[in-house]
C-alpha cells in the first residue's frame, strides 16, 4: 500500500528526515516511535501534504502513485488521512456541515451521488458512537472551545467517517487523560479492517497498549535505527530511548 | 447650464427647508449654523482621514422626481404581507406603505411633528455636539421621513420593515429621516433595507434616531446591499433609558462608499447595546464604520463586534470609541473588530479606542487582520476539499460567526445566502 524510499525533508530550513525507508502492507498496524525531534511528526506531516515540511529527497508512493505530487486534497481523496497533533479551530464553520462537505468530496471523487444533510445526519449518528461524541459536538464549530480531548475525539470522528485507507496518528495520545486516551484508542482500534492500514506516530508506549501494532519503528535523527515487534516498544518502555540512539552514534 | 455641485447646494442657505412646524425652524437655523462653521469633513478630520469626498460633494446636485421615484419603486417586488415602510429617491412613499393597527403608530415625519406645537424631546436632541457635518445637513434640510412609534404593549415577533430603494435614473442624492421610539418596555425587531441598484449611483443620506425608554428591547438589522456606485451614508443615533437594550446587526455589501456612523447613548442604569457588523467588499468598494458608544450611567454594558472581509482593491475601517463616563460605575465595554483580507491590495483601518474616567469598569478591545490562515487552508485540505471549496468555507464560517452572534431572525437568512453568493464569486 505504501513505500517510503530514502525520504527526506526540511522544516523552515533545518534537514529533519534524513532518509526514512518504510513499507506499510493493508491490514498492517505500524508505530512510529523516537524521542523528541526525531522526526516522527514530520514524517506525518510530509505524508498528508502539510505545506511547512519540504521534501528534499526520495520517494512516496501510495498504491503505486507518487503521493508527493498530490497536493492534499488528492492524497485525501486517493484514502490517506492524517489526525492531527494539534487539531486546527475554525471559527463559523459547523462541524457537522464540514463532516458533510468533506464526505461529499470523497464520494464526489469516486463518482458516487453525494448525500443530502439528512441522509448524512443518519450516517453521522452511526459514526459518532465510535468515539462516543455527544451529539452537541456536531452542532458546534470546528474544534473550536473543545478540549484537547474532543479535539482528538473529532479526528478520529472524521477519519470513521471518511475511511480513508491509510490513516497516519500524528501522537493522537498526547495530552490525553487515561479515559479519553481509552476512548479514542479504542475508537481506532473499531475502524481497523483487513483493507486499511494505520500508522500511529507517537512517543510514548501507553497507546499501543490498546492498539496492537504489527511493526514498531524507532526513529532518531531523521533515520529508523530499529524495527521489531510489538516487543520493541515495551523495552522502549523499559529502558528509554537512550540505548538505541547513543549506540547508534546519532545522538548528540 | 452646469447643474451645482452638492457642496455649493448645500453650503448654501436656500437649501435650508421650510417645511414643518414653526418649532421646527429655529432648529433647523442652529443646525445650518452648526454646518456653516464646521464645513464639510476634509481629509484632515479624525473620523474622515481615510475618506475622499471629493466624488460626493463635487457631483452635480441632483433630487429625483416624487413621480419618478414612485414609478420605480413600483417595479420592484414588495411583500404585500409584510408591515413595510417605503422610501424611493429619498421620498416617503405612503401608498405603498403599511397601514398598521394594533397601536403601532407609523407616520410620514413631517405629519407627526407637525402635529406637536413644541419641539419633541427627542428631536435633534444633541445639535450641540454633533459632530457629523452630515447629520447637520439633514437636520435642516429633510423634508420626508417617517415616525415609528411602538407601543408599550407591543411584543410582535413580526419584523417592521423600513425599505430605501435608489430611484434609477440620473444620480441623486436623498435625505430621508426616521425617528423611532419605542416605548416602555415594548420588545420590536426592524429590519432597515437600503437597496441600491445596478444604475448610475446615488448619494443617501439618511439620519436615524432611535429612543428606546426603560425596559424596551429593539433588535435592527442595518441591510445595506448595493449593486450600483452608490453613496449611502447613513448615521444612526440612540438613545437608551434604564434597562433597555438595543441590538444592531450592520450588513454591508458593495457600492462606492458606505459611511455608517453610529453612536449609542446609554443614559440609564443597565441599559445595553451590542453592536454588530459585517462587510462583504470587493472590486474598490469602500464602507467606513465609525462607532461611539456613551456609558453615561452604572451598571451598562456594551458589546461591539465587526467583521470586514475584504477582496481586491476594497477598503475598510473600523473606528470606535467607547467612552465610559465618570458615573458610569460597574460598566462594561468590549469591542473587537477582526479582517479577513483575500488579497495583496485589500486595505483596513483599525481602530478601537477606550476613554475610562472611572476605575471599577471591565473593558477590553482587540483587532485582528490577516489573509486567510493557511493552518485553517491546509486542514480543511487535507480533508478532501479542494483549495476554493475550502477558501469559501473558512471565508463563510468567517462572517458566519458575526451572523450567530448578533441572532436576528428577520434578516440572519438573507444576509446568510447574500454573503454566500458574494463569498463564491470572490474565490472563483
Amino acid at each position: 500500500m505504501l513505500k517510503i524510499k530514502q525520504l527526506k525533508a526540511r522544516i523552515a530550513g533545518n534537514d529533519i528526515l534524513k532518509g526514512i525507508d518504510l513499507e506499510v502492507k493493508a491490514g498492517e498496524v505500524h508505530a512510529i516511535m523516537g524521542p523528541n525531534g526525531s522526526g516522527k511528526s514530520t514524517l506525518a506531516k510530509v505524508l498528508a501534504g502539510d505545506p511547512v515540511a519540504e521534501v528534499t529527497g526520495g520517494e512516496v508512493l501510495f498504491e503505486g502513485k507518487n503521493l508527493m505530487e498530490l497536493p492534499p486534497e488528492e492524497r485525501a481523496l486517493a484514502g490517506v488521512f492524517m489526525a492531527f497533533q494539534y487539531p486546527v479551530e475554525i471559527p463559523g464553520v459547523n462541524n457537522a456541515a464540514f463532516l458533510r462537505m468533506a464526505y461529499n468530496a470523497k464520494r464526489k471523487a469516486q463518482k458516487k451521488d453525494e448525500v443530502d444533510p439528512l441522509e448524512f445526519d443518519a450516517i453521522l449518528q452511526e459514526k459518532r458512537k465510535v468515539v462516543e461524541i455527544p451529539e452537541d459536538f456536531l452542532n458546534r464549530s470546528v474544534n473550536q472551545g473543545f478540549s484537547g480531548g474532543e479535539k482528538k475525539r473529532n479526528e478520529i470522528l472524521q477519519m470513521a467517517v471518511l475511511e480513508p485507507r491509510l490513516a497516519v496518528l500524528d501522537e493522537t495520545d498526547s495530552g490525553l487523560d487515561v479515559d479519553a486516551l481509552r476512548i479514542v484508542a479504542t475508537g481506532v482500534t473499531r475502524l481497523k479492517r483487513p483493507d486499511n492500514a494505520m500508522i500511529l506516530v507517537t512517543h510514548y508506549q501507553r497507546l499501543l497498549n490498546y492498539i496492537v501494532p504489527d511493526y514498531v519503528h524507532i526513529l532518531s535523527g531523521g533515520r529508523i535505527v530499529r524495527s521489531g515487534g510489538k516487543d520493541l516498544a515495551l523495552e522502549v518502555e523499559e529502558k528509554g530511548y537512550d540505548w538505541l540512539t547513543e549506540g547508534q552514534g546519532l545522538r548528540k | 447650464m452646469t447643474a451645482t455641485a452638492i457642496r455649493e447646494k448645500l453650503a448654501d442657505k436656500a437649501s435650508m427647508a421650510s417645511q414643518g412646524p414653526a418649532w421646527l425652524a429655529p432648529v433647523r437655523e442652529k443646525a445650518f449654523s452648526r454646518f456653516q462653521s464646521m464645513g464639510f469633513p476634509t481629509r484632515q478630520w479624525e473620523a474622515w482621514k481615510y475618506m475622499n469626498l471629493f466624488p460626493v460633494l463635487d457631483a452635480p446636485f441632483h433630487q429625483a422626481q416624487r413621480e419618478a421615484a414612485l414609478e420605480s419603486a413600483r417595479t420592484q417586488k414588495l411583500s404585500r404581507d409584510a408591515l413595510q415602510w417605503v422610501f424611493s429617491g429619498g421620498y416617503y412613499l405612503s401608498d405603498l406603505s403599511s397601514k398598521p393597527g394594533s397601536g403601532l403608530e407609523a407616520k410620514p415625519l413631517m405629519t407627526a411633528l407637525a402635529s406637536e406645537t413644541a419641539p419633541l424631546a427627542f428631536f435633534a436632541r444633541d445639535l450641540d455636539s454633533e459632530e457629523n457635518p452630515f447629520v447637520l445637513i439633514n437636520t435642516f434640510s429633510f423634508t420626508e421621513g417617517l415616525l415609528l412609534r411602538v407601543p408599550k404593549s407591543w411584543d410582535n415577533h413580526q419584523p417592521l420593515n423600513l425599505l430605501f430603494l435608489d430611484a434609477g435614473g440620473a444620480p441623486s442624492l436623498a435625505m430621508p429621516r426616521v425617528s423611532i421610539i419605542l416605548e416602555e418596555g415594548a420588545k420590536a425587531q426592524v429590519v432597515c433595507r437600503m437597496l441600491g441598484g445596478a444604475g448610475q449611483g446615488s448619494v443617501t443620506n439618511a439620519v436615524f434616531e432611535v429612543f428606546l425608554e426603560q425596559g424596551a428591547s429593539l433588535k435592527l438589522a442595518q441591510v445595506i446591499l448595493q449593486d450600483g456606485p452608490h453613496y449611502p451614508f447613513a448615521a444612526a443615533r440612540f438613545y437608551l433609558k434604564s434597562g433597555s437594550s438595543a441590538e444592531q446587526l450592520v450588513y454591508c455589501r458593495g457600492g462606492k462608499m458606505t459611511k455608517l456612523d453610529t453612536r449609542v447613548e446609554l443614559e440609564g442604569e443597565g441599559a445595553t447595546c451590542r453592536l454588530n457588523g459585517l462587510s462583504i467588499l470587493g472590486g474598490a468598494a469602500q464602507a467606513f464604520h465609525e462607532l461611539t458608544v456613551n456609558h453615561r450611567a452604572p451598571l451598562t454594558l456594551s458589546r461591539q463586534f465587526y467583521k470586514n472581509i475584504l477582496d481586491d482593491e476594497a477598503q475598510a475601517e473600523f473606528n470606535s470609541l467607547s467612552y465610559v463616563f465618570r458615573d458610569a460605575v460597574k460598566s462594561d465595554t468590549q469591542q473587537l473588530n477582526k479582517n479577513l483580507l483575500l488579497s495583496d491590495d485589500a486595505r483596513v483601518y483599525s481602530r478601537p479606542k477606550l476613554k475610562i474616567y472611572t476605575d471599577d469598569v471591565s473593558a477590553n478591545h482587540g483587532s485582528a487582520n490577516g489573509p486567510t490562515q493557511e493552518r485553517e487552508l491546509f486542514y480543511l485540505r487535507s480533508r478532501g476539499l479542494d483549495p476554493k471549496a475550502a477558501r469559501l468555507m473558512l471565508a463563510e464560517g468567517f462572517a458566519r460567526e458575526v451572523l450567530d452572534k448578533a441572532d436576528m431572525p428577520a434578516a440572519g437568512g438573507e444576509i446568510g445566502r447574500d454573503l454566500r453568493r458574494e463569498l463564491q464569486k470572490m474565490v472563483d
